[in-house]
């Protein structure tokens, strides 16, 4: 060690040190030069005769300057610089070879900061790992067990626990932000009601001010709440007066807020961070019966030190009274983790493919440079070079990509990681700031040694193989023994490329064909040219003047320049809310429990139309179908098969649970099926009615049937509102398509990136392919020579060379066929309308797979039949 | 490179070595200085050659057997002065030592008792 420190000084003092050597030989020449003068010589002869006497200067300093111990180092820099060289002589091959690299290692490494993020990442909290949720066990069917309680169950275990040191409970976040007033402005914020001991039993500590339960200053049991660091950097641009700023929520429940969280901390879950926090004794008191109502809170316990998550577990079930699990907490709690778990690790899976296309390409790519390379190797051995010296210097320029690779990787990880998120639907833009991709040091150290792996893949092997045989053979032209080893081997990682292209066309295929299937289904509806958004008019008003305001926005937007239907219904298609009744008719006394539920719809007229889903039979509804006149309803195709069947549906009554069961409806018209939560739908049984005939909803969502392009009226239905009521919310105001993406977030996401990544695999292989087979025709000139000298046709050797890649396809093919069922296989849940080993699918991979082969292959097998024998043989 | 420089100290490497460090024994002097001394008290008969003498020379400093300062020569230039430090001492006993063994063993081969007169 000790060593290894001097050497790293001197080396720091090279500089001087050189000076310094230059400096001695120097007085030793003059000394010399004095010495023969005073003997008689003269003083120009003296100088030469010194300066023959000491023989090279260079080469004394070269040898005093081998004992300093750091000509290691210069020997690296030299291999360096030799690497730079190497490439400069080919910048194709290299700027290939680092863009790829920059691809592979940055896939992964976001893959890697993504799992990190969603799975990995302790929550900023004081001993994350005694932290434990209380959990439902997962039920039978797979579906995960809910996490969601009453305030009473918190209360009960908090009382009652030994192997925990305390039980808090937090809200369930909703991902809509909730709107408050914050110095009697209003803010749309994300509120968490949290029980007292909240940030106690997390063990975080004010960042400002104070938390609930250390004793105010001020008067008793004062309403207080905690502000996240971020809210009060972006509301009160961190200014210490936020401390006794008042907040008030819309239900009139009145906080001071009196401490901030610190930087960084917000709260248990990933997907929403926190803005503010309150205690929820203060909205439901302890002794409040509401307490036993309504599961909306998160419970999580501290471990007791020495205590194990069993008995814990053990106890809470006793006190709870039913089977609960706890479960580590460490990660916090996150919805799109559950969501995104799949499909990130498909991701990783496709990711880890091309990077390993990657190195077999480049594998292969060095392996024929080196073997083009033979004779100068040769050469190094034979002037003494020792193997390791020469395998430490092919390392180095596989080391020098390698380490481009990864330092642009970092850029493309985060590019990447981006990229994937775009995928998300925008209520998940809370969540964002939690998973983008930082530079934390888990995600440098995963960078650097990908990057030191693939080197080694890439470039170890291949060099090790370059210097197996030392001595003579190199020398010999053309083929020695060696070659038929090194082609087998360069083969091989060609049908492994092969093997791993398929798999993933075969992927990206059979999700880009499931998409397809779903987006080209008759749904029942039609996408282009609607325009959607949600209205909420202010919430202080009454229930009718609120439906007053609704249906003038209509009004106003049916005049609009461009739209040809406005219309609304109390809940949007496509955004996976319906409304879950029971319907009876009558002579049956009540709706059968025991009977699958209908979807009820309150629409305004024309909200068919303007969807495009047609009518089989009768009317719309008409503004004259209001309270005063009887009540109608409109029912689709799969209500008459189950209700109605055999009978004329028109005219048929029926009546529904819940509010104001009993009242009659008559059916005045029967409209195709169409998919209402989400495209993988089966046709489910729906009726509409008038919203004239049961209204009253806090939002409704508007569908704008347009004429041109939908969003050239998104600003004027804006504006629209504004004129109707300046306090109106309009949200979400979006072409129609873009609400049925989000229900495909998953499918989109896992196809359109298995399809890019797979394009880019099937380029690198086609140009790595094109890399081995040019190669191999400059080192078989003298054949091919000979072969054209006697005789053989241009077609003829093209073919030759053409056939090879086409015999690598087939074995690779043969190899990637069962690959391809596999990996498909695992994303069976994603697909839809084809099976996982869709033939078609399959041979629509293949044949991309030959085209590429071949468009790599023509090339240089043009090259080869172009060669001409006088050249090619007089050339050794 | 290496290993052409190598062979030709390590023919003398030893009894360079000692030479160098037994010079120093009378104070600290320069490289050019050190040569001559060798050259002189040798009778001419060893020749220290400039190529293995300052590789020599900055190997025993990099082992600590000899310590460098630049001073000014006896005419005035600045120059790198050797001196031998404590270490350096120890190890020109026990290479001495060793030195006069080998030779006396040597003797005792070359010039047998039994051929003496």
């Amino acid at each position: 060690m000790n060593d290894f420190l001097r050497k790293l000084g001197w080396f720091a003092q090279r500089r001087r040190k050189e000076a310094e050597l230059r400096e001695e030989l120097e007085f030793h020449l003059a000394e010399e030069a004095e010495e023969r003068a005073t003997n008689g010589l003269a003083e120009e002869d003296a100088r030469l005769a010194a300066r023959r006497d000491l023989g090279s200067v260079a080469l004394i300093a070269e040898d005093t300057r081998s004992t300093w111990g750091w000509i290691w180092i210069e020997r690296v820099g030299q291999d360096v610089r030799y690497a730079a060289r190497m490439m400069r002589r080919k910048p194709g091959f290299a700027l290939a070879a680092i863009l790829t690299l920059m691809l592979g290692i940055g896939g992964n490494t976001a893959m890697f900061a993504l799992m990190n993020a969603l799975l990995m990442r302790s929550l900023p909290v004081e001993r994350p790992d005694q932290l434990v949720r209380l959990m439902e066990p997962v039920h039978p069917d797979g579906t995960p067990g809910r996490d969601d309680f009453t305030l009473v169950t918190h209360d009960s275990l908090q009382r009652q626990t030994r192997a925990l040191s305390g039980v808090l409970a937090a809200s369930v976040a909703g991902l809509r932000p909730l709107e408050i007033e914050d110095q009697g402005e209003r803010r749309q914020v994300f509120l968490q009601f949290v029980s007292n001991n909240y940030f106690d039993i997390l063990g975080v500590q004010a960042f400002r001010g104070r938390f609930f339960s250390q004793p105010s200053a001020g008067g008793a049991r004062e309403p207080i709440a905690v502000i996240s660091h971020d809210y009060w950097r972006r509301r009160y641009t961190s200014d210490p007066l936020a401390l006794g700023a008042r907040v008030r929520l819309r239900s009139g429940h009145e906080f001071t807020i009196a401490g901030i969280a610190p930087p960084g901390f917000g709260g248990l879950e990933l997907d929403v961070p926190a803005d503010i926090w309150v205690p929820v004794e203060q909205v439901v008191a302890g002794d409040d019966p509401d307490r036993f109502r309504d599961r909306w809170m998160r419970i999580v316990g501290r471990l007791q030190p020495g205590a194990t998550i069993g008995q814990a577990q053990a106890e809470a079930v006793a006190v709870v009274g039913r089977p609960v699990v706890l479960e580590l907490a460490a990660n916090g709690y996150s919805g799109l983790r559950r969501r995104l778990i799949q499909p990130l690790l498909l991701i990783a899976l496709v990711f880890g493919l091309v990077l390993l296309i990657t190195c077999a390409n480049l594998a292969n790519l060095m392996l024929a440079a080196t073997t083009s390379r033979e004779r100068e190797l040769g050469v190094r051995t034979a002037v003494g070079a020792s193997r390791p010296r020469i395998i430490r210097q092919l390392m180095t320029e596989s080391l020098v990509l390698a380490m481009a690779g990864g330092l642009l990787a970092i850029f493309a990880a985060w590019w990447i990681t981006d990229a994937l998120l775009a995928f998300l639907p925008p209520e998940n833009a809370p969540a964002l700031a939690n998973l983008r991709f930082t530079l934390e040091p888990r995600a440098l150290a995963f960078v650097a040694a990908l990057s030191c792996f693939t080197c080694l893949v890439f470039g170890f092997f291949p060099a090790l193989h370059a210097t197996r045989r030392t001595g003579a053979p190199q020398f010999r032209a053309g083929a020695g023994t060696g070659e038929r080893n090194r082609r087998w081997l360069s083969r091989g990682l060609l049908v492994s490329q092969v093997v791993m292209c398929t798999a993933l066309l075969a992927l990206a295929g059979v999700m880009l064909r499931s998409l397809q299937n779903l987006r080209s289904q008759d749904a029942g509806y039609r996408e282009e040219g609607l325009l959607v958004a949600e209205v909420q008019p202010p919430f202080e008003y009454p229930e009718d003047r609120r439906d007053q305001l609704i249906e003038e926005l209509r009004v106003r937007a049916a005049a609009l320049p461009g739209v040809a239907i406005a219309s609304f219904s109390h809940v949007g298609q496509m955004t996976g809310s319906t409304s879950q009744v029971r319907v009876g008719f009558p002579g049956h006394a009540k709706p059968a429990q025991d009977e699958p539920t209908v979807a009820e719809h309150r629409i305004s007229p024309g909200f068919l139309r303007a969807m495009g889903t047609p009518f089989v039979a009768g009317r719309d509804f008409a503004p004259t179908d209001d309270e005063r006149s009887m009540l109608v309803a409109i029912v689709n195709e799969s209500f008459v098969r189950r209700f109605l069947q055999g009978r004329n549906p028109l005219g048929a009554q029926f009546f529904r649970d819940g509010p104001r069961a009993g009242e009659l409806m008559e059916v005045v018209g029967v409209v195709r099926d169409s998919k209402w939560s989400n495209l993988r739908e089966e046709p489910r049984t729906m009726y509409y009615r008038p919203y004239r005939q049961m209204g009253g909803t806090p939002v409704v969502r508007f569908a704008l049937r347009t004429s041109g392009d939908p969003n050239a009226v998104a600003p004027l239905l804006i504006q629209a509102g504004q004129g109707v009521d300046r306090r109106m919310a309009i949200r979400n105001v979006v072409p129609f398509r873009e609400i049925v993406n989000r229900t495909l977030v998953i499918e989109r996401l896992v196809g359109y990136v298995s399809a890019a990544f797979a394009a880019l695999a099937l380029l690198t292989a086609a140009v790595g392919l094109y890399g081995v087979l040019a190669y191999s025709v400059v080192r078989r000139r003298r054949e091919i020579g000979v072969r054209i000298a006697i005789g053989a046709q241009p077609g003829a050797v093209e073919w030759m060379i053409v056939r090879e890649s086409l015999v690598l396809l087939a074995c690779g093919v043969a190899l990637g066929i069962p690959a391809s069922l596999m990996i498909t296989r695992l994303v069976s849940s994603l697909l839809f309308g084809l099976s996982p080993g869709d033939p078609g699918t399959i041979i629509a991979a293949l044949s991309a797979l030959t085209l590429a082969t071949i468009a790599a292959a023509y090339v240089p097998a043009r090259r080869a039949a172009s060669i001409d024998p006088i050249f090619a043989l007089r050339e050794d | 490179m290496v290993s052409r420089g190598r062979s030709r100290v390590d023919l003398l490497q030893g009894t360079l070595d000692l030479l160098i460090l037994r010079t120093l024994l009378f104070g600290p002097t320069h490289g050019h200085a050190i040569a001559k001394h060798i050259q002189r008290t040798s009778e001419e008969m060893l020749q220290v050659e400039t190529g293995s003498l300052y590789p020599a020379l900055h190997r025993l400093e990099a082992q600590g057997w000899i310590a460098a300062s630049w001073e000014l020569s006896e005419k005035g230039k600045r120059a790198k002065y050797y001196k031998l430090s404590a270490a350096g001492k120890k190890h020109l006993t026990a290479e001495q030592t060793r030195w006069d063994k080998f030779s006396r063993a040597m003797g005792l081969v070359l010039k047998p008792v039994d051929q003496e007169p």
